[in-house]
């Protein structure tokens, strides 16, 4: 086994990535501007495209490093990019403004970690998989669900909903290495689009309220 | 031949509203829809009088060819409503060719052309079909032709707040009629395996059928305490259809009743019947004090078909007191007599509208009390106005008696029951028909003195005129059948029995039917040349002006009004009309001499009150406690997701 100092690292991080992940979870949990958070989702992004790349290196797959590229470039790059642009091009105050405080946010996103862990518990054994692995991408639906819920801003729902895609991707990737290739594909351009319109409709949030609190649109109720 | 036939009517029926569509910009084929629409229910009619007098029977299957089984038979029963329907609803619209051009125009008088053949249609389907799909199908159909024919005549919230009640009542009770058959599965594809498995269901299985159909069909026919949407919807129809509606439409839901008590259940328990018998009771009683309060004429013909629909349902719950307590002669007596009574309800219940429309067409208004004198001023009108007042009430000539009479027979027949409770209830029932009876006809000397003698309240009722021809002869041709039916019962009663036979197992209608089918001609031919000898020998008339106590002339306020006429009943039964009196003084500046004096009497029926209103209250406070849920804040939907899901993930973990 003649692997060299490089190689033995990059092993160690990827087992560990998990914990990794973890850490961006706690981290957005925290942050209190949009931009961080938007930083955040691509490295976040960028850890799980060298899950990627170290799967289908194991099982010698091409399609995988297909995947990888696209979500190198979607997500980590494409993403990201638009979101920045937006909040420039927005000229509002770059606040996540939450409901829950900083320190509590991070609170609850932990409990969500350790809810996670105990919810995956029981699956490890039958699905095979990393149960950090695991217990992550659960935890990743739930922080993204979490953020929807408490940030008041439209763009933080944004990135809510992309960080829970990211934990649904990382979920098919532990269980079953991935999901075909076109559907895989599919799933990339959805969220793209899906950017672009939500990136459209904050702008036209804007410009008609003046705002982009969502907790204020609430005169349509019936 | 008789399939040829009634296969022609649908057709004919179906095609008025194309022809209404198509002819509505030809000038000369403005009378097109109104002729094709008589000339079908003329056929309609021959078929249902064929298949009623001879028993003839046919189907009209479809179910092969359609994905679903809808298929329409005739039976006795399914005719005698058939026939029901065509020959009540062909006067009615001989009048409303005259009635509808005189008061719609444009395109409100095509929609009544285009709706009205529809909503015939549809109580057509519900008589005549065979299977539950195309019974639901004209059930629903009819609810909804019947509210879009209120909506034609105007629009006002006061209005749609009626028509709201109405569809909500309606849609509640199709909703038990369609439980009812719902309850026959696995043996509901048609009539006639329903009728076999019936047999075969158990006793709690069968009653909850019965009191399932029995609401549902209860609705429809607004039976006390679910008629709460019969004096709003008739009233604000326009005539003609409030004519259909009260006349026609009501006595497809007895058709409902007679189709799953005696057809497909074949009678039960003896609390079945009471339980008729009692809603009859109550109805009719009601109904009729009810209606003497009001002074708005469709709304107190409205309460009367209440009333009258109560009668009919004591005929029925004693048939089915007699059934339970074998007694099927007696049995068949009763229920004749209420199918009889469907009959005749029919035909002098559409004419009081008609001669309500007769009246708004004329005079403007249907306020009693700025009614008055229209006997001189409408002699026709006046004249079968009259005829059918004398048949509602039960008058002896007239078709109102000899079902009231046939009624009084079967309940007077339960003294000799052995079962005490029978022998007791059934003549106690006679009494209480006997005080709807006298009420009636209270109710009615009061519309027709008010309406029809004295003079006139308002100059709007002294500038009256005869109505049109077509509209005389519309009505003309019911109070013909009031009387001949009322001196001819045998036509009927003779063919009726024979139904009543097939409806229950070892039946035959009793000698006190017939016999009266005997004496009543002769009775006529008797009062006929008294009257005649009577106007022979008359002495020559002496016209002196009326004595007015001395003063200087006559002066229509001197005249009693409808409200001072009803007073000494509503006194009697106040504890019933629970009044609400308001008066409003303001004073003036000298104390004695007051500003205003204003005086309100509103009465709110206490169903509304105590039975109604707190089941309403009680939903719409839980609705408003459940939309505290709904913010319109989108975090809180999303957290609604997220607390599902984190409580799917726990319950999972722990299952």
């Amino acid at each position: 086994m003649g692997l060299g100092l490089f190689e033995t690292a990059a092993a160690k991080a990827l087992a560990s990535s998990g914990v990794f992940l973890f850490m961006t979870v706690l981290l957005i949990a925290a942050a209190k501007r949009i931009s961080t958070c938007i930083a955040l989702f691509s490295v976040q992004s960028l850890i799980i495209t060298a899950q990627i790349i170290a799967v289908s290196r194991m099982h010698h797959s091409t399609e995988g490093f297909l995947i990888a590229g696209l979500v190198l470039v979607v997500k980590v790059i494409a993403i990201p990019y638009v979101l920045y642009r937006i909040v420039e091009e927005l000229e509002a105050p770059h606040e996540v403004s939450s409901s829950t405080s900083s320190s509590q946010s991070v609170f609850i996103a932990a409990g969500l970690i350790l809810l996670s862990f105990f919810a995956v518990r029981p699956y490890v054994g039958v699905l095979g998989g990393d149960q950090a692995m695991l217990a992550a991408a659960v935890a990743l639906v739930l922080t993204g669900g979490f953020l929807m819920v408490s940030r008041k801003k439209a763009l933080m729902q944004v990135v809510g909903l992309l960080v829970l895609d990211n934990g649904i991707f990382l979920a098919a990737l532990t269980t079953t290495f991935g999901m075909p290739l076109v559907i895989e594909i599919g799933i990339v351009f959805d969220l793209l689009m899906g950017v672009f319109l939500m990136g459209l409709f904050v702008f036209r949030i804007r410009d008609t309220f003046d705002h982009l609190d969502v907790s204020k649109l609430r005169r349509l109720r019936g | 031949m008789m399939l040829l036939a009634f296969n022609s009517f649908l057709v004919a029926m179906l095609s008025v509203p194309i022809v209404t569509l198509i002819s509505h910009r030809w000038r000369k084929g403005r009378a097109l829809p109104a002729a094709l629409l008589m000339g079908s229910l003329v056929v309609g009619t021959a078929v249902a009088a064929v298949g009623f007098w001879r028993g003839q029977r046919f189907q009209v299957d479809i179910s092969q060819v359609a994905s679903f089984s809808f298929a329409l038979s005739m039976d006795r029963l399914s005719a005698f409503f058939l026939l029901l329907i065509c020959s009540v609803s062909l006067p009615v619209i001989l009048f409303s060719s005259s009635y509808i051009p005189r008061h719609y125009s444009g395109a409100r008088r095509h929609w009544l052309w285009v709706l009205l053949p529809l909503f015939l249609m549809s109580m057509v389907l519900v008589v005549t079909a065979s299977t539950p799909f195309a019974f639901l199908f004209g059930w629903e159909l009819m609810t909804l032709f019947s509210a879009g024919l209120i909506v034609i005549d105007g629009d006002s919230e006061q209005r749609r707040h009626n028509i709201f009640i109405y569809l909500l009542m309606m849609h509640a009770g199709a909703a038990a009629v369609i439980g009812a058959f719902l309850l026959f599965l696995p043996h509901a594809s048609n009539f006639a395996q329903m009728r076999a498995g019936a047999a075969l269901m158990p006793a709690s299985l069968r009653t909850a059928v019965f009191l399932l159909a029995f609401a549902g069909f209860g609705t429809k026919a607004g039976i006390v305490p679910l008629h709460l949407w019969l004096p709003r919807a008739h009233p604000i129809a326009p005539s003609p259809v409030s004519a259909l509606m009260s006349g026609v439409m009501l006595k497809t839901a007895v058709y409902g009743l007679v189709r799953f008590a005696f057809d497909f259940l074949g009678g039960g328990p003896s609390w079945w019947g009471y339980l008729v018998l009692f809603a009859g009771a109550v109805s009719g009683l009601l109904g009729v004090l009810y209606a003497i309060g009001e002074h708005d004429l469709k709304r107190l013909l409205a309460y009367h078909s209440v009333e009258n629909i109560g009668i009919i349902y004591l005929g029925m719950g004693a048939a089915l007191v007699f059934t339970a307590n074998g007694a099927p002669l007696w049995a068949a007596l009763a229920l004749t007599a209420a199918l009889l009574h469907c009959l005749n309800h029919a035909i002098f219940k559409s004419l009081l509208f008609l001669g309500a429309g007769a009246i708004s067409d004329a005079a403007h208004t249907l306020d009693l009390e700025e009614l008055g004198g229209l006997q001189k001023r409408m002699p026709v009108t006046g004249t079968v106005f009259l005829i059918a007042c004398c048949s509602i009430v039960g008058l002896p000539l007239f078709n109102g008696f000899v079902s009231e009479w046939l009624t009084f027979r079967s309940f007077l027949a339960g003294s000799e029951m052995t079962n005490l409770s029978a022998a007791i209830v059934l003549p106690l029932a006679a009494g209480v028909l006997a005080l709807i009876g006298g009420l009636a006809a209270a109710c009615f000397a009061k519309v027709y003195g008010v309406g029809f003698l004295g003079r006139p309240r308002s100059g709007e009722a002294g500038g009256a005129n005869e109505v049109s021809l077509p509209m005389q002869a519309g009505m003309g041709a019911l109070a013909t059948a009031c009387l001949v039916i009322g001196i001819f019962p045998g036509l009927v009663l003779r063919s009726l029995g024979a139904l009543t036979e097939e409806l229950l197992p070892g039946a035959a209608l009793p000698p006190a039917a017939t016999s009266l089918s005997s004496v009543l001609p002769w009775t006529a031919l008797f009062i006929l040349l008294s009257v005649g000898g009577m106007a022979a020998f008359k002495r020559a008339k002496k016209l002196t002006p009326t004595w007015a106590c001395g003063l200087p002339g006559l002066d229509q306020r001197m005249q009693y009004t409808s409200t001072a006429f009803s007073k000494p009943l509503r006194k009697v039964f106040s504890r019933v009309y629970r009044a609400e009196r308001t008066l409003e003084v303001v004073p003036g500046d000298p104390p004695y001499f007051p500003v205003s004096i204003s005086y309100r009497s509103v009465r709110t029926t206490s169903f509304e009150k105590f039975l109604y209103r707190p089941g309403v209250d009680a939903i719409v406070t839980a609705a408003l406690r459940l939309r505290r849920l709904q913010t319109g804040n989108i975090q809180i939907y999303l957290l609604y997701i997220f607390a599902a899901l984190i409580a799917l993930l726990m319950f999972m973990r722990w299952v």
